[in-house]
């Protein structure tokens, strides 16, 4: 009788195992990492800059890395992209008063995506993020889906791929990049200007 | 490539002379009963719509409504349009007569009256679509080189921002396709030539691109050897109908091997001219096919030596050097367009297809938001873009 409430009740846990936590936990944080690497090389690297200014403004875009793990929601604006949180939203909403995209892009934080990339369970996320596998793999494996405008997301999908050729090492890259482009500014740099901002925050 | 793959064919085929006469039964058995005929004008015109209306009431299905005002590059509010008339008319049955842009649209019009939606816009994404309704969708090509009719991808243009927007999905496969001769015996030989050469490409980058897999592997080499021994001869004799089945199925198995293993950049760069330049989709991969496999070679140099043995035969294959065969290959497809503009006019460059040096920067910009660049096995960037366009000038 007690196996069968276990079996039962299995299903209903977020996590079943020591594992999954451990996925879960560098999944948010390199989500966390990707997101603020982004803004820093909007800056920095005019790749990225012109791949993100490829993206109306105002476009929600959210990036789960499972049904039930972490996700990232953001919007593109005038920073390349900022997060769609209530607490930027109400920011937002407070500085800029004549409807501008800005303000369209924070008060979208409230609804759905427009645009919802998600991986099909945790494991695939986490091999993606810890550079086992790259996006194109990892998109040609079935591995995510897409709802929403495939093609707005193609040019946020050259910038991740950019960003891993930075946040991961050489011997990485060459293996989940098909091309290591030269970076314009330091691994080493950016690491410190991500640590620097998430502390700011 | 990773060992894991997907793989789904879930349409019926209907292949051969006759196959037209089999449809009745096969809409019945769907349980179709309100039937809409999407064609075009120029079917119409020929008599084809017709043709395929007294066959559906020779087994007393009538049809519901028949909609013939497709342009060639079909667009978004096309398909929301013919949606909303679905609605009205209570249609519970699709039988869609055409090339590509019909075959694209019917695909987009199902989607939407399957996901009980109101745009087309709302159900853009890649493998995210719920199955839906059961709305039976039936296709009958009479092109041979989309493959669309088993595919699980609808591209369709967005003529607001000029350009070719994809569904990629498998359950937009369509239930029935039937390959009948009879369909095809009237297609100009410069049509024939441009959708066999697009199937020649599908089967080409079905065969190279990141998920190709065992099974889409033996699709698209006997979809090659389809095309490499019976295209010329469509496009010389139309009335063939050997040679016209055989490409038929070729453009279908092409299309099976595709629609699982994915396309590249010959057709990331190929729908961006499509949109901007509005050179037909099957001319643009013509174009497009020596100059991509040049870019490729060094990531897809084995496969393109495989390709040689089914394109040329095995004396070819076994008479040249291992080390020149994928060369070979290549040289092989230059050839075979050569012939074809000598025979049919068939333009072999971007400048007889009266392309405008003037749009590269458009065509790069538009084909970077293509999925297909994604896939493609080496980097593509609007650099590499731009210098294979200035090749095929």
């Amino acid at each position: 009788m007690k196996k069968i409430r276990r079996q039962t009740a299995r299903p209903d846990r977020k996590f079943r195992t020591v594992k999954e936590i451990m996925q879960y936990i560098v999944c948010a944080v390199i989500l966390k990492f990707l997101y603020h690497g982004l803004r820093i090389l909007y800056r920095h690297d005019d790749r990225v800059k012109q791949d993100l200014d490829r993206i109306d403004r105002g476009t929600t875009i959210r990036l789960s890395c499972s049904s039930h793990g972490p996700e990232l929601k953001i919007t593109a604006s005038e920073h390349g992209i900022d997060r769609c949180t209530p607490r930027r939203c109400r920011r937002y909403l407070k500085n800029t008063a004549d409807g501008s995209a800005d303000a369209k892009a924070a008060e979208s934080a409230e609804k759905l995506p427009d645009i919802d990339i998600r991986f099909k369970g945790l494991a695939f996320s986490f091999a993606v993020f810890t550079g086992q596998i790259g996006i194109a793999e990892a998109f040609s494996g079935h591995m995510m889906y897409v709802n929403g405008d495939f093609s707005k997301i193609m040019s946020l999908v050259r910038c991740m791929e950019q960003a891993e050729r930075y946040l991961f090492p050489s011997f990485m890259g060459r293996r989940i990049l098909k091309k290591l482009l030269p970076k314009k500014i330091s691994s080493l740099r950016l690491y410190a200007s991500i640590i620097f901002s998430m502390i700011l925050r | 490539m990773t060992d894991f793959f997907e793989f789904q064919s879930k349409t019926k085929i209907l292949s051969g002379r006759g196959a037209l006469l089999r449809l009745p039964n096969e809409i019945r058995l769907l349980g179709g009963s309100r039937i809409l005929l999407i064609s075009d004008e120029t079917l119409k015109k020929i008599g084809m719509t017709e043709r395929i209306r007294s066959i559906l009431q020779e087994e007393n299905l009538q049809i519901a409504e028949i909609f013939t005002d497709i342009p060639t590059d079909s667009s978004l509010s096309v398909a929301n349009h013919i949606a909303e008339i679905c609605r009205d008319r209570q249609i519970d049955a699709i039988i869609a007569l055409g090339g590509g842009s019909v075959i694209d649209t019917s695909k987009g019009v199902r989607m939407i009256l399957s996901q009980k939606s109101d745009d087309i816009l709302k159900l853009s994404g890649y493998e995210g679509l719920p199955a839906g309704k059961g709305i039976p969708l039936c296709i009958i090509p009479t092109t041979s080189g989309t493959g669309s009719e088993v595919t699980g991808v609808a591209v369709i243009r967005d003529e607001n921002r000029n350009l070719k927007m994809e569904f990629i999905s498998t359950n937009i496969q369509p239930d029935i396709a039937v390959l009948d001769p009879e369909m095809t015996v009237s297609m100009p030989p410069k049509v024939t030539a441009a959708t066999g050469m697009d199937a020649l490409c599908h089967a080409v980058e079905g065969y190279t691109c990141l998920q190709k897999n065992p099974l889409s592997d033996a699709y698209a080499v006997t979809a090659v050897r389809l095309v490499s021994e019976n295209l010329v001869r469509a496009v010389k004799d139309g009335s063939d109908t050997d040679a016209r089945i055989a490409m038929a199925n070729a453009a279908l198995m092409a299309g099976i091997s595709f629609s699982n293993s994915m396309v590249g950049i010959v057709h990331g760069i190929g729908h961006a001219l499509g949109a901007v330049s509005r050179v037909p989709h099957g001319t643009a991969m013509n174009i497009l096919l020596p100059h991509c496999m040049m870019y490729n070679m060094d990531e897809c140099e084995k496969g393109y030596a495989d390709l040689l043995l089914w394109l040329a035969g095995p004396e070819i294959y076994a008479a040249t050097p291992e080390s020149g065969r994928a060369h070979a290959c290549v040289r092989f497809i230059r050839r075979l367009s050569e012939q074809l503009r000598a025979i049919c006019g068939l333009p072999l460059t971007l400048s007889e297809a009266g392309v405008s040096k003037a749009d590269f920067e458009r065509i790069a910009e538009t084909s970077l938001r293509d999925g297909a660049n994604l896939v493609n096995p080496k980097y593509v960037d609007r650099d590499v873009i731009l210098s294979i366009l200035e090749k095929a000038y």
